[in-house]
């Protein structure tokens, strides 16, 4: 009986065997991937490594140096209160990341936790999507004026602020993941072979969701870095003398005129980190729509 | 259509009453109520509960809240406790600037982001498909208060040909208020613009993908009308539901493109208010903001109908 | 390989004929891949097509028939390029011309319609819209001009109301109807030749048969010569004069349809012709597969691209490309117009051993399977079989019929309600008044079109739907409405494999966890080690390596996936197998090795096995008893045998009549059409 006879699978040619991570492996190899990756990391290190990297208290004022361009006391040069800028631009990246690494994946979590109850039961739905609808409603920064206005300045403020902004973008992304996801054969097939919902959702279906909300990380990343600055901005983040590359630029602006390096260096520590979280987005996205 | 509307109108209502409730609660949660600002910090507690006791503050939450609502209704705001004058007119002026500053941004979101879209997905030249690419890139990875920050260097303090914050009021002198409008608003729309341009690109190249292209193709039909009258307005509905998220997205924005610019809107407003924890203004406000963005949702979904025949028909 | 210039590359005509419409020389097409390697999809492809002619192009997917019909008017994707070769319509070359050249010529000198007639339209552009952008595109007439000839198109392809019709959207139109206003906009400028891609293959069995007399009525009456791209023979037979077969991107066999089907010289359109399920064949009959999968199109090509799965193969068959030339010829040398002339009227092989084909057939192929020449013979045989089924007998048809049944259900019922829609409340009901009954050891064919309700029947089984009335009963038992435990226990008696083999395995799991997890799920092996031997044990029983549970899915084709699916369905050791569809999916040399895998599984396991397809011939072979479906009805049902030979509901005659059999009407002593 020719049928019985043994069928071999197709040699692993190229890409034919790849295992489900490679995509992330080769987004980060792309050109793209690979600037993204390395400003991301320079930037995150510099923050990690601010205690190290700075010479002066970020804190510290001196009375004789106020607003002075670069020199090899102060390499980015003083503000001004005579405070030195790269110190302050170190710790400011560590105050954001700090805050940015517990906001994001917060929002994310409680998100996909979101949208998982979603799945559980069609009411459950009805109220969830309510629930994303009323916080997308609140246009951000109102909504962050308002939480400021209960909590008080800080950082706890920006981390819900941020947290908050997330759960409906990860929710509804998941909850339509899901959606899509449930009504493929394997699903229906997994399901019929008796496999229990807890399982199916998790085991079957969320690795499945995955790659979109990889990439959605990367963009969230980049909305957090913006958030927390314009809330800084605004003066209802983190406020000084704690510095942040938000109320840092905040500050320089009424200097641009007569001290441009003071908004200098905030502006091109923002702009690499985002730059640097948008590329990798990008390659993601591109890797994983293949 | 009707039928399509009856149903998303419910969904709205409620979405803006839960709105209603939060914009309530919140307000009660801050430390300090109206009646201590209203007393200033030097009065004692006989004066402030006898403010409490004019502004209904000792009544139960839920009165109070009728009360409100009930106010709304009748169009009648009262007046603001700290700011000073009726809340109406300070929502009315701000609402004035904001709503120019909101539309401007908008003209440019949608004109820069339909020129990013074409040109990124149907540009033969490579260059400038690349350049469109970087110029999103570059409006999407620097924050819009550092574009702010940037367009005042360049355009106010380096060139000094437009001036670098306040209004004058479209109505007092139009061409000036227009010199006015012009960074505002350009730094309010550029990631909103990046956006729409990024999703249009793939959304056109999407459909350049589909099947009906392939036939339009193959009955030789040129490719500047493959473009245009066959991809184009399959690419357009998802933008438009995107461009409704957007406008939410200029709204919030406005904020802080009011605080860079000196702008009079609702931003300043609302900043101002929460500072001196003026209650009315910033309830009536908040809500106000929420129902505009429900009522941009709902027009989009209308929009959206009428460039789709297969909901326009049901 | 692409290596041949155009010039010393075979073509089935030595020289062009004066009348030759189209050209195609040495054709090659290349596409990139992400990794920087070549497919080289189409190799040293060459025709030529008079004025009015019929050509059908047939081979199964990743043959290069599709990219050959895109690659004539350079309608590739940005992927792939033209390597080699030449395509000249008239004095036209088209493999150089400018996009604007090309332009003219699409849609005014070669009209073309594709496969999915769902998605070839553009939803939001009026049926006006399409017609009048077609003829704008080549200056035809003034807008009135236009309007009248786009209502004329429409009565032309037989819209019914025209005029009123022109306004709708395609989301109004069915399928076939969807496909008429196709064919209306590719013949609106009266093309030379109208380039039909897999014209019906997406369409129902008895809209098939309209669209297919549609095109050959307009072959005959605007004289357009007519390509058709296609993988099913029964449409070539039913439509086109002359015959290219098409495998891993080359030609090996190119002739007159009659003279092709009945007396195949190349080996893979041999067994391509035997793995072909046909109507007239009675249950029980074995389809011959063709072993193995098609060649990989990324590696160059060495010799015959069939050699690796041709029974007759030999040493130079792996090195050394055949030439297409006449059988009877013993080297292209000896080519001249006088024994053109007497060589079988242009039968043309690419074959190091025609004369083998034939006799690799018959001896692959089950006796019944040869070939018949006259109605009279073949009813012969099939009398013959018959009695034999009768005396030998087979398992189902020993059940005695008052036997309690294994599956039952009465009155089923399942509607689903339009998206809810304030106002109009529709509904549909998808399953309504079922009632069959399945034995141990019996395969029941269920038939019907699209949207007949038996895949939703199928899910009711399978209980992945609820059902909205009527009752489900398993072994006497009602498990309508089961609890939770009697759930766990149903889903272990009920396994079901699904139609796509692509989506019906989760992605993200290797080949192990798939198997492995109903046995986990259940509790049924409790042991990890245990548990692994189960696993490589049905793989085995389904014919795959057992060494590939550690692979994921996308390591395998189609037909392999099939086979892990069937695998994963066995797991629990069902006493009912539901197969929705289980191998429309696949070409057919792959579908004979699936449908005859099951219905061993069938037989040895003593399954009852629901075996639901759309295509009649597949389900005689297989089923012992047959279940026609009609609206979610069921209209007629009866042993196989005697439901396809004496149908009694009209619908079940249309159906029956519809199926195209790849026999050329011409070797059953009819005039060709």
């Amino acid at each position: 009986m020719t049928t019985l006879s043994f069928v071999r699978a197709r040699k692993p040619g190229p890409g034919a065997a790849r295992n489900p991570h490679q995509p992330y492996r080769k987004a980060l190899a792309t050109t793209r991937g690979r600037i993204g990756l390395a400003l991301a990391l320079l930037v995150t290190l510099a923050g990690l490594l601010a205690p190290l990297l700075s010479s002066h208290v970020p804190t510290a004022q001196s009375g004789e140096a106020l607003l002075a361009p670069g020199s090899p006391g102060h390499l980015l040069g003083t503000d001004d209160l005579g405070r030195d800028l790269l110190s302050r631009v170190l710790y400011g990246i560590r105050t954001d990341l700090e805050v940015i690494a517990l906001a994001v994946p917060l929002g994310a979590l409680l998100g996909c936790a979101f949208a998982l109850l979603a799945a559980v039961h069609p009411v459950l739905d009805t109220v969830v999507q309510r629930v994303f609808d009323l916080v997308l409603a609140f246009p951000g920064l109102i909504l962050a004026l308002a939480i400021t206005a209960v909590l008080g300045p800080g950082r706890l403020p920006v981390v819900v602020v941020i947290a908050l902004a997330e759960i409906p973008v990860f929710g509804r992304q998941l909850r339509a993941g899901i959606l899509v996801q449930r009504e493929r054969e394997y699903a229906v097939a997994a399901r019929v072979g008796g496999t229990g919902r807890a399982r199916l959702l998790l085991r079957h279906i969320l690795p499945n969701c995955a790659d979109p909300l990889v990439v959605q990380l990367a963009v969230s990343l980049t909305v957090a870095v913006f958030l927390e600055g314009a809330m800084s901005f605004l003066g209802v983040g983190i406020r000084p003398p704690e510095p942040t590359l938000g109320n840092m630029l905040s500050q320089a602006l009424p200097y641009l005129a007569q001290a441009p390096h003071f908004a200098a260096g905030p502006l091109l520590v923002v702009t690499l980190l985002v730059l640097g979280f948008s590329l990798l987005s990008e390659a993601l996205n591109r890797e994983i729509r293949r | 259509m009707r039928g399509y509307l009856l149903k998303r109108i419910p969904s709205a209502l409620l979405v803006l009453l839960l709105a209603s409730f939060l914009i309530f609660a919140i307000l009660r949660l801050v430390p300090g109520d109206a009646a201590e600002v209203l007393a200033g910090p030097d009065a004692g507690p006989e004066s402030v509960a006898a403010i409490r006791g004019q502004l209904g503050l000792d009544e139960p939450l839920l009165a109070q809240y009728a009360s409100w609502i009930g106010d709304l209704v009748r169009g009648d705001l009262g007046p603001s406790y700290a700011i000073g004058g009726q809340v109406a007119d300070l929502i009315g002026d701000g609402l004035g600037a904001t709503a120019e500053l909101t539309l401007g941004a908008l003209f440019f979101t949608v004109t820069l982001g339909l020129l990013f879209g074409v040109l990124g997905a149907a540009s033969r030249r490579r260059p400038v498909r690349v350049v469109v690419h970087a110029l999103t890139t570059g409006a999407l990875a620097v924050p819009p208060f550092v574009t702010g920050v940037l367009l005042v260097l360049v355009f106010a303090v380096g060139l000094s040909v437009l001036p670098s914050g306040g209004r004058v009021g479209l109505l007092e002198a139009p061409d000036l208020e227009l010199q006015y409008l012009l960074l505002p608003s350009l730094c309010l729309a550029l990631p909103s613009a990046a956006v729409l341009g990024r999703y249009l690109k793939d959304s056109l190249e999407r459909a350049f993908a589909e099947d009906y292209i392939r036939t339009a193709t193959a009955a030789g039909v040129p490719r500047r009308r493959l473009l245009w009258r066959h991809a184009l307005p399959n690419a357009l509905p998802p933008v438009v539901t995107l461009l409704g998220m957007q406008t939410g997205q200029l709204l919030g924005g406005a904020v802080l493109v009011e605080a860079i610019f000196a702008w009079p809107g609702l931003g300043q407003l609302a900043e101002q208010a929460l500072n001196r924890r003026d209650y009315p203004v910033v309830q009536d406000l908040l809500l106000l903001l929420v129902a505009v963005f429900v009522l941009v949702q709902l027009l989009t979904d209308v929009v959206y109908a009428a460039l789709d025949p297969r909901i326009r028909w049901e | 390989m692409t290596s041949s210039t155009p010039t010393t590359s075979p073509t089935p005509t030595a020289s062009p004929s004066q009348d030759a419409l189209l050209d195609v020389r040495g054709l090659s097409v290349d596409f990139g891949t992400p990794d920087g390697a070549a497919v080289h999809a189409v190799r040293d492809v060459g025709f030529t097509l008079r004025r009015g002619e019929t050509l059908a192009v047939v081979g199964e997917s990743g043959s290069g028939k599709s990219t050959t019909a895109l690659a004539l008017t350079r309608m590739l994707p940005d992927t792939g390029r033209i390597t080699a070769g030449s395509v000249r319509l008239g004095d036209t070359e088209l493999t150089g011309a400018s996009e604007e050249e090309l332009r003219a010529v699409r849609g005014a000198r070669i009209g073309m319609i594709f496969q999915d007639p769902m998605t070839s339209l553009n939803p939001v552009l009026s049926i006006r819209t399409h017609l009048d952008e077609v003829l704008r595109a080549h200056g035809h007439g003034d807008r009135a001009a236009r309007r009248a000839r786009a209502e004329e198109l429409l009565a032309l392809v037989g819209i019914p109301d025209p005029r009123r019709r022109l306004d709708d959207h395609p989301h109004q139109f069915s399928g076939g109807q969807r496909q008429r206003v196709l064919i209306a906009m590719a013949l609106a400028n009266e093309p030379e030749v109208l380039v039909a891609d897999e014209p019906t293959t997406a369409l129902d069995a008895t809209v098939q048969e309209q669209i297919l007399g549609l095109l050959t009525r307009l072959n005959e009456e605007t004289g357009t010569a007519l390509v058709l791209i296609t993988h099913n023979m029964g449409v070539v037979a039913r439509t086109c004069a002359r015959l290219l077969v098409m495998y891993g991107g080359t030609v090996v066999e190119d002739g007159p349809t009659a003279e092709v089907l009945t007396r195949p010289r190349h080996p893979y359109t041999a067994g391509l012709l035997a793995a072909v399920p046909r109507l007239s064949s009675p249950s029980g009959t074995r389809l011959a597969g063709i072993p193995g999968s098609p060649p990989d199109l990324s590696l160059p090509l060495t010799g015959c691209a069939f050699a690796a799965r041709c029974a007759s193969a030999d040493e130079r068959c792996g090195s050394e490309a055949p030439v297409l030339e006449s059988p009877l010829l013993e080297s292209p040398e000896l080519e001249s117009p006088l024994l053109e002339a007497t060589s079988q009227a242009g039968h043309h092989v690419a074959c190091w051993h025609p004369d083998t084909a034939a006799s690799t057939v018959t001896s692959a192929a089950p006796p019944v399977r040869s070939r018949y020449r006259n109605p009279a013979e073949l009813a012969r045989r099939e009398a013959e079989l018959e009695v034999r089924l009768e005396v030998e007998g087979e398992p189902g048809d020993q059940l005695p019929a008052d036997d309690a049944p294994l599956l039952e259900t009465s009155a089923l019922r399942k509607e689903f309600r339009g998206r809810g829609r304030v106002g109009r409340r529709n509904r549909l009901v998808a399953v309504d008044d079922v009632s069959l009954r399945l034995h141990q050891g019996e395969t029941l064919g269920l038939v019907g079109e699209s949207g007949s309700g038996k895949s939703t029947l199928a899910r009711l089984l399978a209980h992945a739907h609820q059902a909205d009335g009527g009752t489900i009963r398993l072994r006497g038992q009602d498990v309508t409405r089961p609890s939770r435990t009697a759930l766990r226990t149903l889903r272990r008696q009920v396994q079901m494999v699904f139609q796509d083999p692509y989506a019906s395995l989760n992605p993200r799991m290797t080949v192990g966890d798939i198997v492995g997890e109903p046995l986990l799920v259940h509790g049924l092996h409790p042991d990890r080690a245990a548990r692994e031997a189960r696993v490589a044990e049905l793989l085995e029983l389904v014919g795959l390596d057992p060494a590939a549970v550690d692979r994921l899915p996308r390591a395998f084709s189609g037909g392999q996936r099939q086979r892990i699916g069937i695998a994963r369905a066995l797991a629990p050791e069902p006493s009912l197998l539901i197969c929705d569809e289980p191998v429309s999916a696949l070409d057919v040399s792959v579908q004979a090795q699936i449908v005859n895998l099951l219905s061993d599984l069938q037989r040895d396991l003593g399954l009852a096995l629901l075996f639901i397809a759309h295509d009649l011939a597949v389900v005689r072979q297989v089923s012992h008893r047959i279940a026609v479906m009609h609206r979610g009805r069921i209209v007629e049902s009866g042993p196989v045998d005697e439901v396809c030979e004496s149908p009694r509901h009209p619908y079940t005659q249309k159906l029956l009549s519809a199926v195209p059999d790849p026999v050329p009407a011409s070797a059953l002593g009819v005039p060709a059409a």
